[in-house]
Formats: C-alpha cells, structure tokens, sequence
C-alpha cells in the first residue's frame, strides 16, 4: 500500500538556539550523548559488527531522495543519506541535527530561514567530496523540475521565492534558494508563514545531491539518478567506485546495504552497530516471513507488519521480540460530503454512533494494537493532549461509545429526517474496499455497520492502488464511502495530518487526499489562520481547535490510533524509529 | 421384446454403474440444498451466512473452532462457517451451470460453423480459437476481473439493452453472411447453398440461441438475481477461458461427420445446409457434447473457486468456497476449520460431477461398458 | 518438412502480436490504477500531473504507445520499465524464470513417473479392484483444487507450521541462486510444490492413459499381436503404448505450455518467486509492461509447446504437414 510517509512535527522552538528538549528515552534503556549534547536513546548492548537480513515483500519505491515518497523507501534511505533535519528512534519530540549544525534560524519576522551545514560530512566513493549547502539547494531545485517527479516539493516548498508554478523542464535555480557560503542554506520566503517549511525540512528532499555529479542524470526524462545516488549516512549501497552506479540492488529482489567508507560517526548522533545488512524483497506472505523472523536468526522486519494472529503468537510465545511503534495518523472510514445522504450532518453523526469501532479494531488484532480514536491527531502527537487525549470530548456524544450506540444514532436519523431511525432512501451508495486482508476484513466490518442502519452499498473491493488513484483520490468517480482510510503525516506538525485531509481548497481532480471532500468555510479559515502561526505552542493549540471543528462535522468515522508492530529474531535488537514507523537499521545490533 | 427409446437404454446403462447413480443423488442432494439453504439453516438453528458477531472472537480477533454454538467454527469476522458452506453451493452450482450454458452457446456454435462450411470461415473462427487458447487463461481472468474491479464493475450495464444489443449484433452478422452466401451462390453455382433463404434460416437458429443466451444474462444478473452483483462477470470470465476447448472439440466432430456416407447422400438428394445441419450433422453431435460437458462442469466450479481464491471471484459478503479457502490461507495453522469445510466441500461437488461424467460417457459409448 | 516448421514459426509470432495487441488493448482501455497518479503524491496540481503524465509517454493515444512498445520490443527485445521499481521487465522475467522452470519441470518428470505406470496398470486391470482403486483415487484427487491440496500438505508437512514437519515450507526458497547454481536450498523449498502439482496432474494423466489404453487395446492389431504369441507385456508396452501416446504427449504439451507461463495458484500458495506470482503481483498493481511481459510470456511458452507436439507429430504423420485432417 502506498501509505505516504508520516511525519513528525518539531515542536519546541526551533527559532531559538537554545538546546532541544530532552531526548524522551525510557530510562532503562542506554542513551549515549549526540554530539551536540542531547541525549539519544540506543539499545542497551549495541555491539559492532555482523549482518542482518531484513525480509520484505514489496521492493522500494526509489532511492533518489527527490523522488521517494513511500515508508519502506524511507527506512532505507534514511540510513544510506541524511537530510538537514531527522528524528531519532522513540520520540518525536524533537529532531536531530542531521547535516544540519544546529536548528533553523528565523529572522525578518520569518521570511528568512537560515540553515548552518556542517563542514565535516562527507559523500561515499565516487563522489567523495564534503557535502556543501549548494548540494541541498540543487536537491531541492531539482524537485521541481519533470524529470525528477517528486509528490510533495509544490505543495511544502512552494513558499520559497522563485519556485516555479509547474514543473521546470531541466532543472533551474530558485532565486529563493541561497548559499552566501559553503555551509550556509537561506530560505527566503514569499511570506511570513514559515511553519510548515520548518517543519517539512526533515524531509528526504534535503538529503543533498551533488549537482555536478548528478546534472547528466537528470537530464534524462525521467532521471536516472535513482540508479547512481550519491551516499551520505553512515551506509551505502555497494556502487561502481568509477561511474556511480549503484551494483548492490536488484530491483524487487534484494538490496545490500555496507558500511559507508566515509562517515564519521563523530558527525552523526546515529551508533550504526552492524557491519552491513541484507534487504530481501518478494516476501509477500506476511504470515509467512513473520513465522520466519520469529522463528529464526538474524531477520527482521521490513516494510509487512504481522497480521493479528502473528501478533497474538508473539505476544503470548516471543514477547521479547515484539515492539510497536505509534503509527503517524488515525485510520478513518471516510464520508463524502458532497453525496446526499451525507451531505446532511445527522446523517453523518448517526453513522458516526453506529458505527461498533471495537469490532473494527479486532480485524486488526484487538485492543494490542491501538487506542479506540475519536479524532485525527494520534497519541504523541502534538494537538493530542490539546485536543483532550484519549477520551473524547462529551460534547461529541456519537463517540462516546466504542461499541456504537444504536439509540443514539437512530435518533439522529431520525433527526436527519427518517422516522424509522434507519435510511429509506434508494441511493445504492458506491463504497472503496480494499481487498487485502486486514484491510478486506475491516471493510467488511465496516459495510455490516452501515447495513445496520439500512444503507445499500456499491461495495467495490480493489487493490490499494486502483482505490487510491482511481476512485477515492478522483472526486469524479463520486465514491461516498471509503473504509480503509489510513492518513499520514509527512512531518510532525498537526496541519500535515488536517490540512490536506480535510481542507477545502487541497481538493484536487486527481490524487485528491481530502476524501470527505470538506469544504467548511469556517474550519477552511481556521486552517488558514492556524497555518500562519509561526511554530510554538499557540500553532499546537489553534491546531487542536482545528481537530475538534473537524470532528463536530463529523466528515469521518475514526476508529484507530494504531501502533505499527515490529518483530524481530531474538538475536536482534533494535529501536522502532515512530518517523519512519519501523526498525531503525542505523540503531539496530545483534545480541552480544 | 419391445424396442427402448435411446433415452431409456441410456438410462438403464447408466444405472448399472452404482457410483455413478450415488454421485447423481449426491448432485441432486446438492441442488436441493443450495437451493433450500434458507431453510437448513434456520432448521438446524444457525446463524445466518452474512451475520458478523465479535461474540465468538478473541481479545486478539481470532475465531473459534467447532462447537456447540458453531457447527463448523466460525470465520475471522465470526460468521458461521456451516451457514456459508451451504450458501457457497449457490454460487458454485449457479456460475456452473449459467457458464457451461454460455459455453454451449459460443463453443457449438463456433465449431459447427467452422467445420461444416470450412473456406475462410473456418479459417478465421480457428484462429480466433488458437488465439483464445493461447492466452494463459488464468492471468486473463485475472486481469478483466481485477480491471473490472468486480463488483458490477464492467457489466454494470442494463442487462436489457445488453440483450437487444447482442440480438441486433446477431442479427447483423446474419445479414452480413447472408450477403456473403449470395455472392457466393453467384459466383460458384455449387450445391454447398441453394439460396440465401437458405443462409438465412441456416442462421436462424444461431440468433434464437443467442437470444436466449441475452435472456439468461438478464436473469442471472439482472434485478432481483439470487446472488450479489460480481457473478455476472464471474460467469463471462469462466466462459470466455472454456468455449475455445468446446469449439476445438466440436469442429472435430463435425469434420468427421460431414465425410460420412450418410451425409453425402443427403446432399446428393437435394437437402439444404439447415436440413443437412439439424438432422444429421446435430442428432450425432449430442454425445460427444454431452462429454465435453462433463468435463466442462465441474472445471468451471474449479475454476470460479480458483478465481475467487485470487480475490477475483465473487464478492463478500456472499459466501464462495474458493474465497473462504482464501480467506482462511493466513491461518490455516491455528484456524484448520475455515480452510477445510469449504475445501471438502468442493471436492465432493466436484467429484460427484466427475462420477457422473464417467457414467455418462460409459453409458453412451456400449464399447467401454461391462 | 522444412515449409511446414517455416510457417508454424509465422504463425507462433502472428499469434505473438495478437496476444500482445489484445492485451495492451484490454489492459489499457479498463485499467486499473493510474501509474501517473501513483508518483504524484498528495492533492497534485493538475500541471504536476500533466508532466508526469508527457514524462512516461502516456499522452500519447493507445496506438501510438502500442506502436512504441512493439518497436522497443522487435528492434532491441526491451519489453520496458515496470511501474513500480523502475526496473526492467525483461530483466525481471529472466530472473524469475528458473523457479517456473525448476517447478513445471520437476513436476513434469514426478507425474508422469507416477501417472502414466498407473494408468498403464489400471488399463490392465480394466474393470477388476486394481483399477478401481486407482481410479477412485485419480478421480479424488482431480477433483480438489489444487491449492487446497497444497494448503492441506502445507499443514500437514510444512517445517514450520505442520503437524509432521517434514518437509519445508511456504516461503522457503532462497533469494539468491537457481536450481542450478543453489541447489542445496532450492530443491528442498520445491519438494512441497512438486509433489502437490504432481499428484494432481498425475492424476489426470493416469486417467487419460488408461481411457486411451483401453481403446487401443481393443484394436485389431492388438488382437493380431496376441493371436501371434507375443508375450503380453511387449503387446501392452511396445504396441499398445506407442498408440496410446499421441493424445498424452498433445495434453503433455498443453499442461506443460501453460506451466511454464506461471502455476500462479501453486506459485502463490507456495510462494515460490515465478512468472506465475509476478503476474499476479502485476496485474494487482496494474503495472502495465509488467503484465505485458507476463502474458506475452505466457503466450509464448504455450504457443512453442503447441508448435513442438505439432513438430513431433509431423515428423511422424505425414498427412498432417499437408494440413489435412489435425483437428
């Protein structure tokens, strides 16, 4: 499934140079000090050295760091590359300096984002240089140009003056863009709303890219740079030390990970203990592999999370080899406000109190593996606690119930105007159903909810890829209901989990991600105005206002905040890193 | 002795043969419960097959095994598995028969064509058949029912105008091959036809049979069918992979037939291409089609079963063994029950087909009898 | 002779083009995802859609596209990138190949060790216990789909789930290397799959032996041969057999024809990493040239099987080079 990366919001104050808050480690795992004095957690016997070889069923989506746009791209790419900013396994309190020496500066009122690079990081054979902030400028122009698709660059980065407004045919200069020296990045801004870019610059587009190096690459349409990527985390993927060319991947069979010759991990707050690892694709059976990684040596898992029944095993057979990590968004079943009879709010509450969200929950593996949700902001996420935390507002009275509340929504209904308390209409209402499993069992629990309340559906059961760009994400194909809705952030900050969800004007024709379709004035213009607040805490607030304006629409029925298990032989150890919403391979050990 | 209809001699050679009969009252048996599901059920005191109940999952969604409370066990969505075993007869039994029908209709139609009036028409219907035959049929069910996204995906059209639609396109190609038998009564003057009325009552037949085959599609999918939408497309898609092999088998036959003495003299006396068809080409085809059915049946339920094991078949909440068995793959090791029912079921149904089939062609054919 | 393999080899690669052009037909006019949409992340603006779309080529109207595909295909055999990493169809093809052949092969030789003795056995023992027996069986084992079969076997044999765990396992064959360069690893993963596929076809072949034994042992010549003394055996082996063959080897050429284009069932269930499961994988994700190598694959296979059984016939049938009478 294509699920977008999540994100992580930085919150705190990245405008002050002060320190970062403190790393929010359990105490009694070990922490070792990062080079700038904050505290990371590690795992408690890191040892150096040997192999582990991570079981995968689909392959990832690029390596190019313009490009990636999916979480197992992200779990690999963040070992073998460092962007400006990242997040270290456990907390999403606060990001690291990654290539950057300390956090961004704000100035003239916040038009002005200045980034200071370190001096000391170096690229991977051949391209063997120091990397400089003309690197990261050049990553970021070459986002926007069609050789090099990338699914976020206009919608973070378009703040940044000079961007174009479509893409650029070859990659051109943003006049926005500065490098007045070799280790100093200014971002100067059409407007003060500087917020979200701050937030966006963990991001894999800051992961910088030597242009001399990668300008033939890109003149090709599309780029083929995916092929020769210049390396700077503390691995690599083997390459041809004259050309480039990447020789350690074999496309949706395996991709070899070694020591990156050139990192210093003086530079970097990551211990990467193991000498090199193994990524094996084609392990399509979830089943299966997690059968495997728990019964055996030496794996772990990729980008397949064990179904339910894997989870009771290891819960009941290998607790030490299970960890969950939050994941970073709610699951919702979305309902199209533009499709009567969801146009009308009673209809939509009613649905809303019917809806038996513990059911929902078990096709998933039961109370294990996550909290029943009421909003879109999950646990550890900034706006959660503001929103109210883990129990829903009594004003909402459609969720109080975690089991549904059949009175509650036939009144509602009949509020809507249907006296029987159950829909009477005859519009056959088209549904988008997934049809792998879990997701096919959660559509299922889903469609038997609104069957109780006498809808018909069109229940349609699709792969993940038809669901999302050809009937959810086109409004056209005027889908009223979506079960497997999983959001997720791109970077920690609430408005990556609201705005393109739920926000009026982010509909689009195609890839549309406001399934709801919401268009509220009044929630649109809080948005605007939550947007524009520089990052702190009275962003956090307006945003967790934001939430509860979204839930009183009731556009969706959210059910879970789930937590992505992690499993692992009991010869491993490692951290689930809640950015990438897996094992962290730069954190990861055996057992000594 | 008085002399026995070939239907009563048939009979009673079939009966000879006990399995087979067994197999024929299972069949039966099995009709009858497919149909009279609702009423088992209730009877026995099940739930019914669509009835989720988180009653009979565990903390972790797991479901339970056989027992007082479920016959069979339940699935992961705790539906009970014995209520969507006989229920799943339906769509097994239904996309049989409505397939082998729609098969009988192409197949036999393509072949005779093909083998009796030979020359280009032969030549185009036989590659079209190599074609067909040379795509890796499972991939291509795979690809239409997943492009279709079934669900009254493709054939969400109105099964009426569908009906007509296909009687005018019968019609037209009628037209067509009317013109084209003119032209040749004109250039060649030979006895193969005698007039385009000829051509055109030779063609008759074909329309009504295509006519029918609208109807059927009508019934099947159209309003108020009795089963969820997705069958439609099941039911083409296992046609579309089953006609070509009717039709090789067909047109064999009529080749061979059309040599014989029998036929010879008919023509030598005058009797046109429909007559020829009807009376003597038709009479000695029944048999060998009647075995190809056989065989035809019971791999068309597989086949549906298979389909609905890759995810294509039919849709929930309607019950389907081949889904079932699909549903059941992930916990198969500590979830035996809903992998097995579905499973034994199938097998039996098939089987029973089989048995029959044998019984049938040893009936048929005295050589290979006792 | 030699006209007649020229023009079966025309006609393999006319069937060829007609596959693919059906296919291309079919797969683009109902696709299923849009490949454009899959890389343009959230809510993109029409014109980021726009680039993407003239990036891979697919503005251009079918023929067009169809035209470039088929070009790429006859001038340098590039059957294209796939949609979803970027990696070569061709390359990816030849990669999964081994296991499809490893598996149809191996399989092949099991049934007809054990089918064709069987059906031998039981055309001997027409109508007597021996043949019902086996009979019974073959028709028992016809009738279960054969991916149940492998699920049962998986959970009675499988070495990390079965009761009686003996064999190994779904999932079990090795990443790296072949049946020829790994055999150590590969052919313990394969055990399962190929008694599983095996004892299904063997089934159909016993029964397909025996109803072909049993009518050949009614002609004359069988009669004649018996009549003359010749010991039973060599009449049931030597002439009998040879007779009875040539509809198996048709059927062996069509089974193992749509083998080698990928037991998808087996291949799934087992998860071994043949063309079989690419295809699948593919068409899930509606990954265009993926599919397009598949089935044409598949086509292929199929139709050089077909053209080999017709090759053997007509080396020994005259009649049928002259395109008279083959059915």
């Amino acid at each position: 499934m294509r699920r977008l990366a999540r994100w992580a919001t930085v919150t705190g104050t990245l405008v002050a140079l002060a320190t970062f808050g403190a790393a929010c480690g359990s105490s009694d795992q070990g922490s070792t000090t990062a080079s700038q004095g904050t505290s990371v957690e590690t795992v408690p016997q890191g040892v150096k050295g040997g192999k582990v070889t991570v079981l995968a069923a689909g392959d990832v989506d690029f390596i190019d760091p313009g490009q990636t746009y999916y979480a197992f791209g992200y779990m690999v790419d963040y070992a073998v590359m460092r962007p400006l900013y990242s997040f270290a396994p456990g907390t999403l309190d606060t990001a690291q300096n990654d290539l950057a020496a300390g956090p961004p500066v704000l100035s003239d009122g916040g038009r002005t984002v200045t980034v200071t690079l370190r001096p000391d990081v170096r690229y991977a054979p051949p391209v063997d240089r120091a990397v400089t902030a003309r690197d990261v400028k050049y990553a970021i122009e070459r986002a926007f140009s069609a050789n090099v698709p990338n699914g976020y660059a206009f919608n973070y980065f378009s703040v940044i003056e000079g961007t174009p407004k479509e893409p650029t045919d070859g990659v051109k200069p943003i006049s926005g863009l500065q490098t007045p020296d070799d280790q100093t990045l200014v971002f100067r801004l059409k407007t003060k709303e500087s917020g979200t870019l701050v937030a966006a610059l963990v991001m894999p587009i800051t992961m910088p890219v030597p242009p001399e190096y990668a300008k033939p690459f890109d003149a090709k349409s599309p780029s083929t740079y995916d092929q020769h990527v210049a390396f700077t985390g503390p691995y690599m993927i083997p390459n041809d030390p004259k050309t480039g060319k990447i020789t350690g991947r074999e496309p949706g069979k395996s991709i070899e990970l070694v020591r990156n010759p050139n990192w210093d991990a003086a530079t970097d707050y990551r211990p990467a203990y193991l000498d090199g690892i193994t990524i094996q694709e084609g392990n399509t059976d979830a089943a299966v592999s997690s059968r495997r990684i728990l019964q055996g040596s030496g794996l772990m898992q990729g980008d397949n999370a064990p179904p339910a029944p894997t989870i009771k095993q290891a819960v009941q057979r290998y607790p030490d080899q299970l960890k969950f990590v939050p994941a970073l968004g709610p699951r919702y079943v979305s309902l199209n406000t533009s499709i009567p009879p969801f146009d009308d709010l009673n209809v939509r509450k009613a649905v809303n109190a019917i809806f038996d969200r513990t059911a929902m929950r078990l096709t998933r593996g039961g109370a294990i593996i996550g909290d029943i949700a009421w909003g879109y902001l999950p646990p550890g996420f900034p706006g959660f606690a503001e929103s109210g935390g883990l129990k829903p507002p009594a004003e909402f009275d459609y969720l109080q119930d975690p089991d549904g509340d059949p009175e509650l929504a036939a009144e509602y209904m009949k509020k809507a105007g249907y006296p029987s308390g159950r829909y009477t209409g005859d519009a056959k209402l088209l549904t988008a159903a997934i049809n792998i499993s879990p997701g096919s069992q959660t559509a299922a629990v889903a469609q038997n909810q609104f069957e109780k309340l006498g809808f018909k559906l069109n229940f349609r059961s699709l792969s993940p890829e038809t669901m999302t760009t050809k009937f959810c994400g086109t409004p056209q194909a005027k889908v009223a209901i979506c079960t497997n809705v999983a959001t997720s952030a791109d970077f920690v900050d609430p408005e990556a989990l609201l705005k393109p969800y739920f926000y009026g004007p982010a509909i689009t024709p195609s890839n549309n991600a406001n399934w709801s379709e919401l268009d509220d004035p009044k929630i649109n213009a809080a948005m605007d105005a939550a947007s524009a607040l520089p990052p702190g805490d009275e962003r956090v607030s307006a945003w967790a206002d934001v939430n509860k304006q979204i839930v009183a629409s009731a556009a969706a029925v959210p059910w879970i905040w789930d937590k992505t298990p992690l499993i692992a032989s009991k010869d491993v150890q490692s951290l689930g890193n809640a950015y990438l919403t897996s094992w962290d391979l730069s954190f990861t050990s055996l057992k000594p | 002795m008085p002399a026995r209809s070939p239907q009563r001699l048939l009979w009673e050679r079939f009966r000879r043969d006990r399995l087979a009969l067994a197999a024929l009252v299972l069949l039966v048996v099995l009709v009858l419960v497919a149909l009279l599901a609702p009423l088992i059920v209730s009877l026995v005191g099940a739930r019914p097959p669509d009835e989720q109940s988180t009653a009979y999952l565990d903390a972790f969604g797991s479901a339970t095994g056989p027992g007082s409370a479920n016959l069979l066990g339940t699935d992961e969505l705790g539906r009970d598995v014995f209520s969507r075993v006989l229920y799943g007869a339906r769509v097994s039994l239904l996309v049989a028969f409505a397939s082998t029908a729609l098969i009988l209709l192409v197949g036999v139609s393509v072949g005779l064509a093909a083998g009796y009036y030979r020359g280009w028409v032969d030549t185009f219907l036989s590659r079209v058949t190599d074609v067909m035959l040379a795509f890796p049929v499972l991939l291509l069910a795979l690809g239409l029912g997943a492009a279709c996204s079934i669900g009254a995906g493709c054939l969400t059209v109105d099964y009426g105008r569908i009906g007509v639609g296909l009687i005018l396109a019968g019609a037209a190609c009628g037209g067509l091959f009317v013109l084209w038998a003119r032209s040749r009564d004109r250039r060649a003057g030979n006895a193969e036809l005698h007039t385009a009325r000829d051509a055109l009552a030779n063609f008759a037949p074909f329309a009504l049979v295509i006519a029918l085959g609208a109807v059927l599609a009508y019934a099947v999918g159209g309003r108020g069918a009795l089963i969820q939408p997705g069958l439609p497309v099941v039911v083409v898609i296992v046609a579309l992979g089953g006609w070509p092999y009717m039709a090789r088998i067909v047109r064999g036959q009529v080749l061979s037939l059309r040599e014989r003495e029998f036929v010879e003299a008919a023509r030598a006396l005058g009797a046109s291409d429909r007559r020829i068809l009807l009376r003597h080409i038709l009479p000695n085809l029944v048999a060998p089609i009647i075995v190809a059915t056989t065989l035809i049946i019971p791999a068309s339920i597989l086949f549906e079963a298979a389909l609905s094991f890759l995810g294509v078949g039919v849709q929930d909440p309607q019950a389907s063994w081949g889904a079932m068995i699909s549903d059941a793959t992930g916990t198969f090791d500590t979830a035996w029950w809903y992998m097995t029912f579905p499973g034994v079921a199938l097998v039996l149904t098939v089987l029973a087909f089989n048995l029959v089939g044998d019984g049938l062609q040893d009936a048929l054919d005295p050589r290979t009898g006792t | 002779m030699g006209a007649y393999v020229v023009r079966r080899l025309l006609w393999l690669i006319a069937v060829l083009i007609a596959v693919s052009l059906v296919t291309f037909v079919i797969f683009y006019v109902l696709p299923s995802a849009d490949p454009v949409l899959l890389r343009a992340g959230k809510n993109p603006s029409p014109e980021v859609v726009q680039s993407i779309t003239h990036t891979l080529g697919l503005d251009r109207p079918w023929y067009v596209q169809y035209g470039r595909y088929m070009e790429r295909l006859v001038l340098h055999l590039d059957l294209g990138r796939s949609y979803q990493n970027d990696a070569s169809v061709r390359h990816l093809l030849w990669d999964r190949l081994p296991a499809t052949l490893a598996l149809a092969f191996g399989a092949m030789v099991l049934w007809l060790l054990i089918g064709i003795p069987l059906g031998i056995f039981s055309a001997v023992r027409h109508r007597r216990a021996g043949d019902r027996v086996v009979t019974g069986v073959s028709l028992l084992l016809v009738s279960a789909p054969v991916y149940w079969l492998g699920l049962v076997a998986l959970y009675v044999f499988s070495a990390d789930i079965g009761k009686l765990r003996w064999l190994e396992g779904a999932g079990s064959y090795p990443t790296h290397g072949t049946i020829f360069t790994n055999p150590g690893e590969v052919v313990p993963s394969l055990i399962l799959p190929w008694i599983v596929l095996a004892i299904s076809f063997a089934a159909i072949y016993a029964r397909f032996v025996r109803g072909s034994l049993v009518e050949v042992l009614r002609e004359d010549y069988i009669r004649t041969a018996r009549a003359k003394g010749l010991p039973e055996r060599t009449v049931v082996l030597k002439h009998g057999m040879r007779a009875a063959m040539t509809p198996v080897v048709t059927i062996l050429g069509l089974d193992l024809g749509i083998l080698l284009g990928g037991a998808i069932l087996v291949e799934t269930v087992f998860n071994v990493p043949g063309i079989g499961r690419l295809a699948y994988d593919s068409i899930q994700t509606s990954d265009l040239p993926m599919i397009q190598g598949t089935v044409l694959a598949g086509a292929f296979f199929i139709v050089l099987l077909t053209l080999v059984v017709d090759l053997v016939y007509a080396f020994l049938d005259p009649r049928v080079r002259y395109g008279q009478g083959a059915p």
